[in-house]
C-alpha cells in the first residue's frame, strides 16, 4: 500500500518536475516528492473523512426523502394561511371602522333631532301642546344614552371620544330636562336654548372628526 | 331589605319637579314615597329602589327633586342616603339614570334650603 503511495508520489513529483522545469521558478525535486507523499497520507485521512461524511449525508437524505417532498407544500400552505389571516384581519378592521362610522353618524343625527326639539321647547313659555315635545325629548335622551353606551362599549381603544360622549350625555340631560322641564311654570330661556345648541354643535363637530 | 318600585308603587310616568306640576312629580315622590320609606328602615336596613319597572325615561327635574331633595331639605345627609339606598335596574339603559341619581345626591349641599310645599 505504502509502495503504491510512494509510486504515486514519485509519479506526481516527476510530473510536477516536468511542469516546473520549463518555468523560471526554482524547485527541489526531493522536496516536492516528500510534500506529495506527505499530502497523500493526509489526503487519505481526508478522503476517509469525506467518505464518512458522504455516507452520513446519504443516510440522512434517504431517511428525510419523504419530508423533503413536503417542504415546499408546507411552505406554500403556511404562506396561504398567512395571506388568509392577514386578509381576514384587514377586512375585519375595515368592517369595524365602517360600523363605527355608521354608529357615529346615527348618533350625530339623533343629536341634531334632540337639538331641534330642545331649542324649540326652551325658546317658548309653557304650553299644553309641549307635552308631545317632552315625550320626544325624553325618548331622544334615552336613545342617546343607549347609543353612547353601545358605542363606548366597542370603542375601547379611543378614550378621548368616549369621555367626551359621556360628558356630553350628562350635560345635555341636565340642560334639556333640568330646571322647570315638565313644569307648568316654565319660562322660555334663550340662554338655555343657546347652551343646548352650542353643546350639540360642539359634539357633532367632534363626532364628524372620528367618522 | 325593603323595596320601593317606582313604576309599580309610584307611577310609570314620573314627570316634573313640584306638586304643582302634577301628582307624579319629584316632590310628590320624595315626600310621599321615598322619605317615609327611608324613615321606616331599621338600623342597618337598606332600601332597594327599582327604577326601570314599566318606566320609559326620566327627566333631570324629577330625579334631582325626588332624590337629591332629601339632602337639600336636610332630611338626611348625602353619605347617609347613599348608604341606605340601593338603586336597581335590569335594563342597561337605566344605568345612566342611576349614575345621575348618585351624582345629584353626591353634589347637593346638605340642608341648603328650607322645604316649602309647592302645593298644600
Amino acid at each position: 500500500m505504502n509502495d503504491d503511495k510512494n509510486a504515486i508520489s514519485s509519479t506526481l513529483a516527476s510530473k510536477l518536475d516536468c511542469m516546473f522545469s520549463t518555468s523560471s521558478y526554482s524547485y527541489d525535486y526531493q522536496k516536492i516528492t516528500d510534500v506529495v507523499r506527505e499530502n497523500s497520507l493526509i489526503n487519505e485521512s481526508l478522503h476517509r473523512s469525506i467518505e464518512m461524511v458522504n455516507a452520513v449525508l446519504s443516510t440522512q437524505l434517504e431517511s428525510s426523502h419523504g419530508s423533503k417532498v413536503f417542504i415546499p407544500i408546507v411552505s406554500a400552505l403556511i404562506g396561504a394561511l398567512s395571506a388568509y389571516l392577514f386578509n381576514r384581519f384587514h377586512w375585519t378592521m375595515v368592517e369595524r371602522k365602517k360600523k363605527e362610522s355608521e354608529s357615529l353618524t346615527m348618533l350625530s343625527t339623533l343629536i341634531t333631532e334632540l337639538e331641534t326639539l330642545a331649542v324649540d321647547y326652551w325658546t317658548k313659555d309653557y304650553n299644553k301642546e309641549d307635552q308631545k315635545n317632552e315625550v320626544y325629548i325624553k325618548s331622544r335622551i334615552r336613545l342617546l344614552t343607549k347609543y353612547i353606551r353601545l358605542i363606548n362599549k366597542d370603542k375601547k381603544e379611543n378614550k378621548d371620544i368616549k369621555n367626551d360622549l359621556e360628558a356630553f350625555e350628562s350635560d345635555i340631560f341636565d340642560l334639556t330636562t333640568g330646571d322647570d322641564f315638565e313644569s307648568k311654570n316654565r319660562k322660555a330661556s334663550k340662554q338655555k336654548a343657546m347652551s343646548i345648541s352650542f353643546r350639540c354643535s360642539d359634539i357633532r363637530a367632534l363626532i364628524s372628526y372620528f367618522c | 331589605m325593603k323595596t320601593l318600585n317606582i313604576g309599580k308603587q309610584f307611577s310609570t310616568d314620573p314627570i316634573g319637579r313640584f306638586r304643582t306640576d302634577g301628582d307624579r312629580s319629584g316632590e310628590t315622590f320624595r315626600e310621599d314615597y321615598l322619605k317615609p320609606a327611608i324613615e321606616s328602615l331599621e338600623s342597618g336596613e337598606k332600601l332597594e329602589v327599582i327604577i326601570d319597572d314599566g318606566i320609559e325615561s326620566y327627566g333631570s327635574s324629577f330625579l334631582s327633586e325626588g332624590f337629591a331633595g332629601m339632602v337639600k331639605y336636610g332630611y338626611i345627609t348625602g353619605d347617609e342616603l347613599l348608604s341606605k339606598i340601593e338603586i336597581k335596574y335590569s335594563n342597561e339603559d337605566f344605568e345612566f339614570f342611576k349614575k345621575k341619581i348618585l351624582e345629584y345626591i353626591g353634589k347637593v349641599k346638605y340642608n341648603s334650603k328650607v322645604y316649602e310645599p309647592s302645593k298644600i
